[in-house]
């Protein structure tokens, strides 16, 4: 047992281990990025690479960044890293008699890296991650219940705060076509009190140490449906995923018919057809088309509080309010990793400096 | 662009294509004229693309680091600032513009394929983190090409040396222990930057996202980077390596760089935007 332990740890002490562990972590990365990444293609190219070769999906999903990254195994690595750099550590703080300014500097630096290795741990047992869509002036949960999807969990568990979120408008600043700024106005209502706050990009809003960061904004334009007895059918704002030229849809229920919208907010009609010059919305109309029984319309441009009628259904567009796309997370991680980034900076500019200052230079 | 602004960039491109010129022809006639000339070239260069860039920024309102133009111009201006500063502190690394400079014409060129449209910072570049982020990256992927630079004047050094041919024009090269020593202290000035930039860069998709590591081809690939010069630097700290070998161990590490390069805005679009 003695002598297996000293043999480790005469493994794990010498120079070369430390530099084969780091040249395989880095072959094995090189590798992983010369694949087909999953997470680049849309989901009908993987599907299409799953079937046309099925050897280099089985390879790609395994070997490739997302597949081997998620894999326990590769964090193998950095964890015999890890071992390799604290022995050496802790090795050199007792047997090295020339303690030189250059010395602790470099003492720092492998302490500040062994601080972000302990950091991915613990980001890797607390992790949060999940999903919220605040549309304008609709209240949700803080809690679980108001997510739209929960990613990542700690095993440990997580409490999250009590009360409800609503965003109570979106603005955007433009400077010119281009956007400047985007900020979503929140109240928190937490058993009767309201306090307000607002998500920027870059500025998220922190909460019992859930962090929501403002990640994406869309269009909900409301729409009523009516049949040709009058009869409503739909009356709801609905969250389009795109903005521009691209086209979403949404059933009508009762109806069996489907209505592709293509959400114009800045719109104008040119020789080429109908564009929307920006994403403000400046004079917002919808292009809306119906499918139903095999059938379709032809598009039809609706201004806001306008209506017209497709199929028999009346369609009107009365106004638009904003979504906005929240990523919710909490990691214990983080503290560590600004800890080690600053240590192992401060500990490598020491390093350097007296290096510059003395003339003093490595000698193996 | 504007027109004053264009103006002083091709002012500077003609510039840097003459001192490319000039180092060339005098690396390969030996002629030390030709190399000082380079070196004059280069350095009256840098004044016009500085107001360049000057007049950019005081119209857009935020440092040039946004899209690929902007990028262009700023990391070949900070390539050159690293090669100055060494030059000036080492009048003899001046003959390693023969390698400086094609990086710097490579790097505006792409920069001038694209489009130059003056635009205000967008949301998530409004963050403190990204001046880190960006400007180290630029020191870093300066200092990893100026140290290949001198890995190739030390492998023509060595091959003059060692067919027993030297005459006075490589006298004038920087000693091969100079360059040793260089070789990795410029190695240890780029990974200082590089961690930098990779630390800043977390901490802002932190707050971007909630995440500061997400394993996205940019990220794994300024990882790999970062442990290449690792290596290199403890081949070169721990186990003594110098000389040759460590010459062409920096001149291959600098692909790393490149691929990393590419993936920040020289092929794709940019790594972050998101709204
Ligand atoms: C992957 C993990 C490691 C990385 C990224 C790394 C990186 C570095 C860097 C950048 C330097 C140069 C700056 C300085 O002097 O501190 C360095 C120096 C050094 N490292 Fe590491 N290191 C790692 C692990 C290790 C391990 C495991 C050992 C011991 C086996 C070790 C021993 C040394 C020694 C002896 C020096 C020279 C220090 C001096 O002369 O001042 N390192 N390392």
């Amino acid at each position: 047992m003695n002598l297996l332990y000293k043999k480790s740890v005469s493994f794990f002490l010498s120079r070369n281990v430390a530099i084969t562990l780091l040249i395989l972590m880095t072959v094995i990365l090189v590798v992983s990025t010369q694949l087909p990444n999953f997470a680049l293609m849309t989901a009908e190219e993987v599907a299409a690479l799953k079937v046309g070769s099925p050897f280099l999906y089985a390879v790609a999903a395994s070997l490739g960044e997302r597949g081997i990254t998620s894999s326990p195994w590769f964090y193998v690595i950095p964890g015999f890293i890890f071992l390799s750099t604290f022995l050496c550590t802790i090795d050199r703080l007792i047997n090295t008699r020339n303690r030189s300014i250059g010395f602790w500097g470099s003492m720092f630096f492998h302490a500040g890296l062994l601080t972000i290795i302990v950091a991915a741990v613990v980001t890797r047992l607390t992790l949060f991650e999940a999903e919220l869509l605040l549309t304008e002036g609709y209240p949700l949960s803080l809690g679980k219940a108001g997510f739209l999807t929960v990613g990542r969990e700690p095993l440990a568990g997580i409490d999250f705060p009590e009360g409800n979120v609503m965003m109570t408008k979106f603005k955007s600043i433009y400077e010119g076509p281009f956007p400047i700024d985007h900020e979503a106005l929140i109240s928190i209502d937490r058993d009767g009190t309201v306090s307000n706050t607002s998500i920027k990009v870059n500025q998220p809003m922190n909460i019992e140490g859930l962090q929501y960061s403002l990640n994406r904004y869309g269009f909900a334009p409301a729409f009523v449906v009516k049949d040709s007895r009058g009869n409503i059918l739909l009356d709801a704002f609905i969250n389009l995923v795109v903005v521009g030229s691209e086209v979403d849809s949404f059933e009508v229920p009762g109806a069996n018919a489907v209505v592709d919208i293509i959400f114009l907010p800045d719109f104008e009609m040119t020789d080429e057809g109908p564009v929307s010059r920006s994403a403000i919305p400046n004079n917002p109309v919808v292009a809306l088309k119906v499918r139903k029984d095999g059938m379709e319309t032809k598009y039809l441009h609706v201004k806001m509080g306008d209506s017209g009628n497709l199929m028999g259904l009346e369609i009107s567009f009365p106004e638009f309010k904003y979504w906005a796309h929240i990523l919710v997370s909490r990691d214990r991680g983080v503290p560590f990793f600004l800890a080690g980034f600053l240590i192992a900076v401060f500990g490598l500019l020491v390093r350097y400096i007296t290096m510059m200052k003395t003339g003093e230079s490595y000698e193996a | 662009m504007t027109n004053s602004e264009a103006i002083f960039m091709w002012v500077a491109v003609w510039l840097y294509g003459g001192s490319f010129i000039c180092y060339l022809y005098g690396t390969v006639f030996k002629s030390e004229r030709f190399i000082r000339f380079g070196w004059y070239l280069a350095l009256s260069g840098f004044m016009p693309q500085s107001i360049s860039m000057i007049v950019r920024w005081n119209i857009v309102g935020h440092p040039p680091v946004m899209h690929v133009y902007e990028n262009s111009m700023l990391s070949s201006w900070i390539l050159l600032s690293i090669f100055a500063i060494v030059r000036f502190r080492h009048r003899k690394m001046e003959s390693i513009g023969v390698v400086v400079m094609p990086v710097v014409l490579l790097m505006m060129g792409n920069g001038a394929m694209t489009n130059p449209q003056l635009e205000p910072m967008s949301p998530p570049f409004q963050s403190n983190w990204l001046w880190l982020h960006v400007f180290f990256a630029w020191i870093a992927y300066g200092a990893f090409c100026v140290t290949a630079g001198m890995g190739a004047i030390y492998l023509l050094r060595e091959r003059i040396l060692s067919r027993g041919k030297e005459g006075s024009f490589y006298k004038k090269l920087p000693s091969l222990k100079d360059l040793d020593q260089l070789m990795l202290k410029t190695s240890i000035f780029g990974f200082i930057a590089l961690s930098v930039e990779i630390g800043a860069g977390a901490l802002w998709a932190y707050g971007l996202w909630g995440r500061y590591w997400g394993w996205d081809p940019v990220e794994t690939w300024s990882l790999i980077s970062w442990m290449v010069y690792a290596t290199v630097i403890h081949l070169g700290a721990t186990k003594g390596w110098k000389g040759k070998p460590m010459a062409w161990l920096l001149i291959a590490a600098l692909f790393t760089v490149f691929v990393t390069f590419g993936g920040i805005g020289f092929m794709s679009g940019v790594h972050t935007v998101i709204l």
